[in-house]
């Protein structure tokens, strides 16, 4: 069984948009962290 | 082939990045770890960590040299599934999350794995997984410190002993510094430096390839890498999935952090860094899927990922490549050399050499013994001997064993303490004969079916009634002299 374009498509297109959206996650969470004197 | 000839970048530019970020690495470490100077500050960072350095650590910490650079080698071989396998490694984070809570809850004042081990199973079975963890662990730095100076000599031709004496020393240098609050916090931003690095490559892989182009052009020149029923790719998922699990499960590396994350950290950190870390794998792996489309020559499959960063970027996108690896080969070493300081310091200085040792004397013992480790890792980096593909591969049947023993004990009053340490001895065996019969492919497999089967078989038989307060006995921080990593059993 061949994955198909499409499969393909999916597959790496949501896993970049997940991997592009971690960064931004973090940083926000910093923030967060940051602002309730929680980072440590 | 050697690597030199693969390199694509001048050795000029490779030390300039090295030195800038080697700088900037130990000036943040030492910034971070300024104030912690008692051992609860420099073993477990204070003990209050928050989710967003819980969360980046754990992502950094898996993100190992091996996802960024192996991970397109894998798929390479083995296609899709190999991608896909490889982000299965993302459920040992996922599933450690509930464990982590529960180890905070159970010993608030716990240093390592195996203050638990050995107040949950006792004297035998600490020593076995002991013996377990320390092999792992120091093999694993071995292959850490192998990789810095294979990878850095691949992609800039600086010498091996060279390139691995940088990695091995700058890790040394600020974990020394600054303990895990270094570790921690340089690790907060070499997780942002690896996954800015991989989505730019990604992004740039599917605009300038593009799915059909990528698909049509593998699918005429290595249809296999597009085949759902690879049965190798298949057997690796699984075999991936239980090291993932053992590994964490069992490593200091995971347990100090679950002890340094303030309360309530544990469980939302590891879950966050689980879902974040599943797509990494497959961002970084799927650029190789462009070598057929792109007519690239590929002389070594562990080359794949800068070579399609050169090819697609220029020296820009080599230089982009470089200092992600040097990221993941620094966040993770630095990491396994903290975690694994904390293991010799509280399971075999205090644990068995100096039991009378204060509080004092382990904070200095703990500094000596990160140089030790070091020097000693360096000094066994030198031959060059492991590769960290092999030690992963051998290892499974290690790690896996220590599955089940590690779960039951958490939360099975009734897990037998014999079972516990048969079933670690019985699960390697069985896992190294399958290793060397069948292949690498089934190690951690057989390993982790055999120690669930003695755990299930041994508790029955012979159950404990284990009281969960002994837990929190042992590792009272109101009673630091009867918490702190001592608890040896009469």
């Amino acid at each position: 069984m061949t994955a198909s374009v499409d499969f393909l498509e999916i597959l790496v297109t949501s896993a970049t948009v997940v991997a592009t959206i971690a960064p931004v996650v973090l940083i926000a969470l910093w923030v967060i962290d940051a602002r309730n004197g929680r980072l440590w | 082939m050697d690597e030199v000839q693969t390199a694509i970048l001048d050795p000029a530019i490779g030390w300039a990045i090295l030195a800038a970020f080697s700088v900037l690495w130990v000036a943040i470490g030492w910034w971070f770890g300024r104030e912690q100077q008692d051992l609860d500050g420099f073993m477990l960072a204070g003990r209050r960590v928050g989710l967003a350095l819980g969360v980046a650590t754990a992502m950094a910490t898996w993100v190992t040299s091996n996802t960024t650079m192996a991970a397109p080698q894998l798929a390479l071989q083995l296609g899709i599934w190999g991608m896909i396998g490889y982000s299965l490694g993302a459920v040992g984070l996922i599933l450690f999350a509930p464990l982590a809570r529960r180890i905070r809850a159970l010993m608030p004042g716990g240093f390592t794995s195996g203050d638990f081990v050995r107040a949950r199973y006792g004297t035998t079975a600490w020593r076995v997984f002991l013996g377990i963890s320390l092999f792992y662990a120091l093999g694993w730095l071995i292959s850490m410190g192998t990789a810095g100076g294979v990878l850095i000599h691949a992609l800039t031709g600086i010498e091996y002993r060279f390139g691995m004496t940088v990695i091995v020393g700058i890790c040394v240098a600020y974990t020394l510094l600054g303990g895990l609050r270094a570790v921690i916090g340089t690790d907060f931003i070499q997780t942002v430096i690896i996954l800015v690095g991989v989505v730019v490559l990604a992004w740039l892989a599917i605009d300038r390839v593009g799915f059909e182009r990528m698909h049509a052009a593998t699918l005429a020149e290595r249809p296999a890498l597009l085949d759902l029923l690879f049965p190798a790719a298949i057997m690796f998922l699984f075999n991936n999935l239980l090291f993932g699990i053992g590994e964490i499960f069992h490593s200091n590396v995971w347990w100090s952090r679950a002890f340094a994350f303030r309360e309530g950290v544990g469980l939302p950190a590891y879950l966050i860094a689980g879902l974040l870390w599943i797509p990494v794998p497959i961002v970084a792996g799927f650029v190789a899927l462009t070598v057929p489309a792109l007519g690239l020559n590929v002389p070594s499959a562990d080359m794949v990922g800068p070579m399609v960063a050169a090819h697609l970027l220029g020296q820009g996108g080599a230089i982009l490549v470089f200092i992600v690896v040097f990221a993941a080969l620094a966040s993770s070493l630095d990491s396994l050399l903290a975690a694994t300081s904390d293991l010799v310091v509280t399971d075999l200085y205090k644990g068995h050499l100096k039991r009378d040792a204060t509080s004092e004397d382990l904070a200095r013992a703990a500094r000596w013994i990160v140089l030790g480790l070091g020097l000693l890792t360096w000094a066994l980096c030198l031959p060059r001997v492991a590769t960290l593909a092999a030690l992963l591969h051998f290892t499974g049947a290690f790690v896996a064993s220590t599955i089940w023993p590690i779960a039951a004990g958490l939360y099975w009053r009734k897990a037998s303490s014999s079972g516990a340490a048969l079933a670690m001895v019985l699960g390697t065996i069985g896992g190294l004969i399958a290793y060397r019969t069948i292949g690498f492919y089934v190690a951690a497999l057989v390993s982790a079916a055999i120690s669930m089967a003695v755990v299930l078989l041994m508790t029955r038989l012979r159950p404990d009634a284990f009281d969960w307060t002994t837990l929190s006995a042992t590792a009272d921080p109101a009673h630091p002299e009867s918490a702190r990593p001592n608890g040896v059993p009469s």
